[in-house]
């Protein structure tokens, strides 16, 4: 058993890591940012993580990738990493291996194109996952029509990979759409609240046959695959965000002084940081757990990335607003890096899963996750 | 029911009710409903009605516009004004400059700046603050030095809230450079037109704009710009930020909040019924409701002890701050977790609607409330030493 990084995923956390440093110390996350990050992401070749290597890809494994994650969430930065690749790119890679798509999968993995899973839907929370986005078949293929929410980096995805009902049926197919395609139409967020999602609406788009790429069944389980991956990767964006935010509060206490003393003096701000730190180690040890628990079936899973959202925003959101409290006012800015990962981090308590829907999955399930 | 007003003090609390909803308009009430940023606009427009009606200093010197209030009539103005979602009139005339002006100022100072004060026609900004003096404020650095035609002013001030709206800044400056911390520093009011200041922005995590640094490059203030006497001034600050604790728990503004939570927990869908009927959430929001209402309580029996003579601040303020500042910034949690990921859908004008972005910047922006007017670990220092002894 080992709790921790191998050579290899060390020496990936550690070029990431110094790649990104650069943007950490930007003053200013109001300009858009991402296409010179991703374009520095996909130099390294990150782009060809999920994909097979008879395909051209790295065929890395999940873990490996979210090892990427969490030194994203070190850099407080929000890269189409996790929508592109570890929660779309998983399922393209796993639908479209061996060959047939070589010509799109070669585009992805270049860092051409960038997808974007078009799943989730207005005023959906607590629906798990019911989709009212509906395909009709007619010649030649079929025509999508509804409006999906919160699509992540929609504004710069090149496909979506949609979730639709097909003839009302209660589970829903997936499809691949151009974002460019007749009948789409991408309102974006700006980026604004510290998280770029898009609502994306299909009018009556035309879809051909053969881009419909998952029937009912198989769909559904491959989007709970992905969406437990979402959770998990998720939860070492934030466990990365605390990381940082953890070592720069400890380096502030040792730095600024008032009363002529270091703040790391006072013993009551020492307690505050040491709580933080064990709420860190807590965080850590559930991203683990349920990095893991990826493997096991579908319900274990599913209960372990739950279970790891619940934890992890709860100590993300004390360790967060104790970090900002300890830095004092400046803390608060856009220009402090404290202030940018707190902004961050509060948003990823919210995305795939709040605490609340946390806890209504956990109390759905007849077992303890205490029984394994 | 209410177990402690009168039937007088509640006619008085319907009436100012009534009128707030009557007379200011809807369209400020529900940017400040939503914490939404205000307009400088928003906030002379709002003050002004106020003090046509004699409200908005009641609580200063009759001849100045004061109403001769009991300390419970105040509270019951600040709450109403609050639970109305009326913007408080702006504290740094109405609650710091005006008072110790109103107290230690000279007869010429009161004419020419208080009127003024009380019908925001001078916008007042507080520069106390420093790099190097936050929570160690008596560390402060910038000087006054008498020259022949006044006083010349260098150094920086930071987090000057709305120093961008504002022509005037009451400073503290170190006019005994010899004396020890507290002794040695002086209140002075510097016009923002003098040559010499400078405001440069500071955009906060939630994207808004309301602190600035003020930097004052060798800024001449004539003499009579002084307050009270010279080296006095930490007394003076002393006053003000006791006058600034006052009515800094905003039970008022988190009743507002939470009634709106209420509201929109209603209308927000979680699965096939509405959030309010998520026991997990309601448990949180009725678990502040109970705390909120006993900070109410708290107030009053501070209140109702402050009615007996002594003008030395109250060290049970610290618990209103300290607990007040927690449960605002408890309203602001649920107002987030109500809008939860649908805050993520493209920006909406209408604000009464869930998906809001607005909520979470409402909450990265009442992370100030634990740090300014005397942070919460400051505040849990003042009780561990004058109520606890410790
Ligand atoms: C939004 C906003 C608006 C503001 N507006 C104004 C304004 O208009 N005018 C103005 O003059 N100032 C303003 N301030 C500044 C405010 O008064 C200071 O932020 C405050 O005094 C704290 O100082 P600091 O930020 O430098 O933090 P520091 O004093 O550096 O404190 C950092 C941390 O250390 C803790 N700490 C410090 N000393 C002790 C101690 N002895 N024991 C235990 N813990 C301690 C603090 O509680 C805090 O958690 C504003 C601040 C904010 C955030």
């Amino acid at each position: 058993m080992s709790f921790t990084y191998t050579d290899e995923q060390s020496m990936l956390d550690e070029t990431l890591t110094a790649v990104l440093e650069e943007f950490c110390h930007r003053s200013t996350t109001s300009e858009d940012y991402r296409a010179v990050a991703w374009q520095k992401l996909t130099e390294l070749g990150l782009p060809a993580m999920p994909y097979a290597e008879i395909d051209g890809g790295l065929g890395s494994s999940i873990a490996d990738q979210m090892v990427v994650q969490r030194a994203i969430g070190r850099s407080a930065l929000d890269l189409p990493f996790l929508p592109n690749s570890i929660v779309a790119g998983g399922m393209v890679a796993f639908l479209l291996k061996g060959g047939h798509a070589s010509a799109l999968i070669a585009s992805l993995i270049a860092g051409d194109a960038k997808l974007s899973f078009a799943h989730d839907e207005p005023l959906d929370r607590h629906r798990n996952g019911v989709v009212a986005t509906a395909a009709t078949p007619v010649d030649g293929g079929f025509v999508l029509s509804g409006v999906k929410s919160r699509v992540l980096h929609g504004d710069c995805a090149t496909y979506f990979l949609v979730s639709a009902s097909l003839g009302g049926a209660p589970e829903p197919c997936l499809f691949l759409v151009p974002a460019g395609g007749k009948g789409v139409s991408i309102a974006s967020n700006g980026g604004r609240a510290g998280v770029w999602a898009s609502d994306v609406r299909f009018d009556d788009v035309f879809v051909p046959a053969g881009e419909l790429i998952a029937e009912p069944a198989e769909a559904s389980a491959l989007i709970r695959v992905a969406l437990d991956r979402a959770l998990v990767a998720t939860v070492h964006e934030m466990v990365g965000a605390m990381e940082r935010l953890q070592d720069l509060t400890v380096d502030y206490l040792k730095l600024r002084k008032q009363f002529g003393a270091t703040l790391g003096s006072f013993q009551c701000l020492q307690h505050k940081a040491v709580d933080m730190y064990v709420e860190l180690e807590q965080a850590r040890s559930m991203a683990i757990y349920a990095t893991a628990m990826l493997a096991a079936d579908e319900d274990d899973r599913n209960a372990a990335a739950i279970a790891a959202k619940l934890q992890v925003g709860r100590s993300a959101r004390f360790l967060g607003e104790t970090a900002v409290q300890l830095h004092g006012a400046i803390g608060m800015t856009m220009e402090s890096e404290t202030g940018r990962l707190f902004r961050r981090l509060t948003a990823l308590q919210f995305l795939f899963a709040d605490g609340d829907q946390c806890l209504a999955g956990l109390g759905a399930r007849p077992a303890s996750i205490l029984e394994d | 029911m209410h177990p402690f007003y009168s039937a007088a003090e509640l006619r008085f609390r319907d009436e100012l009710r009534d009128f707030f909803r009557r007379e200011i308009p809807e369209r400020i009430r529900a940017k400040v409903s939503a914490g939404q940023p205000l307009e400088k606009a928003d906030l002379v427009e709002s003050q002004r009605i106020l003090n046509a009606h004699g409200l908005a200093v009641p609580h200063w010197p009759k001849e100045w516009g004061g109403r001769d209030w009991t300390p419970v009539q105040r509270a019951i103005f600040t709450e109403e004004l609050q639970r109305t979602a009326v913007p408080l009139p702006l504290q740094f005339n109405c609650y710091m400059v005006g008072p110790v002006i109103a107290a230690f100022g000279s007869q010429a100072q009161k004419e020419r700046f208080l009127p003024r004060a009380a019908n925001l026609d001078d916008w007042w900004c507080q520069g106390f603050s420093e790099p190097d003096a936050g929570s160690d404020l008596a560390s402060l650095k910038t000087k006054a030095v008498r020259t022949a035609d006044g006083y010349l002013v260098s150094g920086q001030k930071i987090w000057t809230t709305y120093a961008q709206y504002a022509d005037w800044i009451f400073c503290l400056v170190r006019t005994d450079p010899a004396a020890k911390k507290q002794a040695g520093i002086s209140f002075l009011l510097i016009d923002m037109a003098s040559p010499g200041v400078t405001v440069r922005p500071i955009i906060t995590m939630d994207g808004r704009h309301e602190v600035n640094e003020v930097f004052l490059d060798n800024v001449l203030v004539p003499f009579e710009n002084l307050v009270g006497e010279e080296n006095k001034g930490w007394d003076y600050a002393k006053y003000l930020l006791a006058n600034e604790r006052a009515g800094i728990a905003r039970i008022g503004l988190s009743k507002e909040r939470i009634a709106r939570v209420r509201r929109l927990a209603r209308q927000t869908r979680a699965g096939d019924r509405p959030l309010w009927d998520l026991e997990t959430f309601r448990a949180r929001v009725l678990q502040v409701e109970v705390e909120l209402k006993a900070l109410e309580f708290t107030q009053m029996r501070v209140l109702a002890e402050s009615d007996h003579g002594s003008h030395a601040p109250n060290p049970m303020s610290s618990i209103l701050k300290l607990k007040g500042s927690q449960l605002q910034q408890a309203a602001s949690e649920l107002m987030m977790e109500v809008a939860g990921a649908e805050g993520f859908s493209p920006a909406s004008a209408d604000y009464e609607t869930v998906s809001s972005a607005v909520a979470f910047e409402t909450y990265l922006n009442f992370r100030k409330v634990s740090i300014y007017g005397g942070s919460n670990e400051i505040q849990r220092n003042i009780i561990a030493k004058t109520i606890l002894n410790l």
